[in-house]
């Protein structure tokens, strides 16, 4: 299974969502952001030296964190000399030697955005509750539409407790595919920030409890007898 | 039956190639260029598409004739490319599951060598495959050779747009024009310059304790000083190896061009 966790604005929680999703699913997390790279650092090579030639997409995987990583270098050098078009069977690679991964893709519109995409059999799309966000959310939607991976499950993320239960039908017409609300949270950010994913840190917490449950909806639906790639 | 025409044009080291393919009935033909490596033409830093290597593939048709054009390193051959033509099972039909496709589409998103600590640009840089067969890209079959010449000046090095963001490197009026001693001299700087890093780079690399991590970053001038260094080693690959195949081009043309004094002093 390849999930790409993808939005259409930076700074949503794409990145958080995504660690903690491969946490709950015990997946190996890639981090393709090439140029901005936010999942945590490890010694080693990394996608930039794989995309590079310089290193093999498993060789780079890091096993030695709470979740196993493909981590991404910081250095513009590195993004510059990557060649992002390997990035595919690279995933794919990586897919067939651990079966999970988790692309924390970049946001935006452009080639690193649609490459994940390309490369995943679903995608996640994760957005604030907000109208900035959700426009350019709707955008990534018809990207994710003209490359043909299904998206699975729509995450709205920090969301106000007092607003967890609200029906969100509409925004699931909107964009075709369920919507999961995740509750803002200082657990999952300071999870966050220690390089932790938040069932490690606050086990019993709401945030927890969500992302254990977005897990389960992201299994069940990319599931290949459930999922049926769009024409 | 399709027929291949072809011209060739040697300019600053780089041959572009202009080929003409007419068929009478559709025809789905695959041409194999004699002359290696290929520059083709690109899109996004992706080659456009029908092209896979040394080989391109497209149809042509009775009203549509097909033109094609590339940049090549190497010499001039007598002819450059041998035409086929494939079967239809063999055309290279392109999909959206082509990840060159979606980088042509949605657009490169690499960081711009401009943004790339760069060391000083100390030797003139090699022609870019992107900027010499920009030309290439929409050939005009019926182009006359001065006009190729114009264009392809166009694209040289010296001119390039990306000049004017380095207005104060010193290497700048050197491109071209400077004396050789001048450009001699400011290669020789920027070997020393990478052996300095090297050598940095070799004593961090060696490290083995703690403290002896500790001594090398502080040495180097702190962490970011060795991020830099990585930046600039990285910076360093791409730019030796331009200049390695500046040389290489160089020695070709050296090794083929021999001035007459003899006729000449006869002569004049």
């Amino acid at each position: 299974m390849i999930l790409a966790v993808t939005a259409g604005k930076g700074g949503v929680g794409k990145s958080t969502v995504a660690y903690n999703l491969a946490a709950e699913l015990d997946a190996v997390a890639i981090d393709a952001d090439l140029g901005m790279a936010d999942l945590p650092e490890r010694r080693g090579p990394d996608l930039h030296d794989v995309l590079a030639g310089r290193a093999t997409p498993v060789e780079a995987v890091r096993e030695d964190g709470p979740v196993s990583i493909l981590p991404c270098g910081r250095s513009l050098a590195g993004a510059r000399a990557a060649d992002p078009t390997a990035l595919v069977e690279a995933v794919e690679r990586v897919a067939s030697q651990y079966g999970r991964v988790v692309i924390d893709s970049p946001a935006g519109m452009r080639s690193d955005a649609g490459l994940p995409l390309l490369a995943a059999d679903a995608c996640l799309l994760v957005t604030r509750p907000n109208r900035p966000a959700l426009a350019d959310a709707i955008r990534t939607r018809e990207l994710a539409r003209v490359i043909e991976t299904p998206l699975c499950r729509v995450a709205l993320n920090r969301v106000e407790p007092e607003k967890l239960e609200t029906n969100h039908r509409q925004l699931a017409t909107a964009f075709g595919a369920p919507v999961v609300a995740l509750p803002e949270s200082s657990t999952v950010a300071q999870a966050q920030r220690a390089g932790q994913p938040v069932s490690t840190v606050a086990p019993s917490s709401r945030a927890a409890t969500q992302l254990q449950e977005l897990a389960k909806e992201v299994e069940r639906s990319c599931n290949p007898q459930a999922v049926v790639k769009s024409a | 039956m399709a027929t291949l025409d072809w011209h060739q044009t040697r300019t600053d080291g780089v041959t572009l190639v202009e080929l003409l393919v007419t068929a009478e009935t559709e025809t789905e033909v695959q041409i194999e260029s004699n002359l290696s490596p290929v520059w083709p033409p690109r899109r996004q830093g992706q080659p456009v598409a029908g092209w896979d290597g040394s080989t391109f593939t497209a149809a042509v048709d009775a009203s549509e004739r097909l033109v094609v054009g590339y940049a090549s390193p190497a010499a001039p051959d007598g002819k450059p490319a041998e035409l086929q033509t494939a079967p239809p099972e063999a055309s290279t039909e392109e999909t959206n599951a082509d990840p060159r496709a979606v980088v042509r589409a949605l657009g490169e998103a690499r960081p711009p060598r401009d943004l790339l600590a760069e060391p000083p640009q100390s030797s003139e840089p090699n022609p870019k495959p992107s900027s010499a067969t920009d030309p290439t890209t929409e050939p005009s079959p019926s182009a006359d050779p001065e006009k190729w010449q114009r264009q392809s000046e166009s694209a040289t090095p010296s001119r390039r747009p990306d000049d004017r963001h380095r207005v104060s490197k010193p290497a700048r009026g050197s491109v071209g024009v400077a004396e050789p001693d001048g450009t001699a001299a400011e290669l020789e700087g920027y070997f020393d310059t990478v052996e300095k890093r090297l050598r940095d780079a070799t004593r961090l690399a060696s490290v083995e304790s703690s403290e002896e991590a500790r001594t090398a970053v502080t040495e180097t001038g702190g962490i970011e000083a060795v991020r830099q260094l990585q930046a600039g080693l990285a910076a360093d690959r791409e730019r030796i190896a331009e200049i390695e195949q500046r040389c290489q081009q160089l020695s070709g043309q050296l090794q083929a061009t021999e001035i007459p004094v003899e006729t000449l002093e006869r002569l004049a």
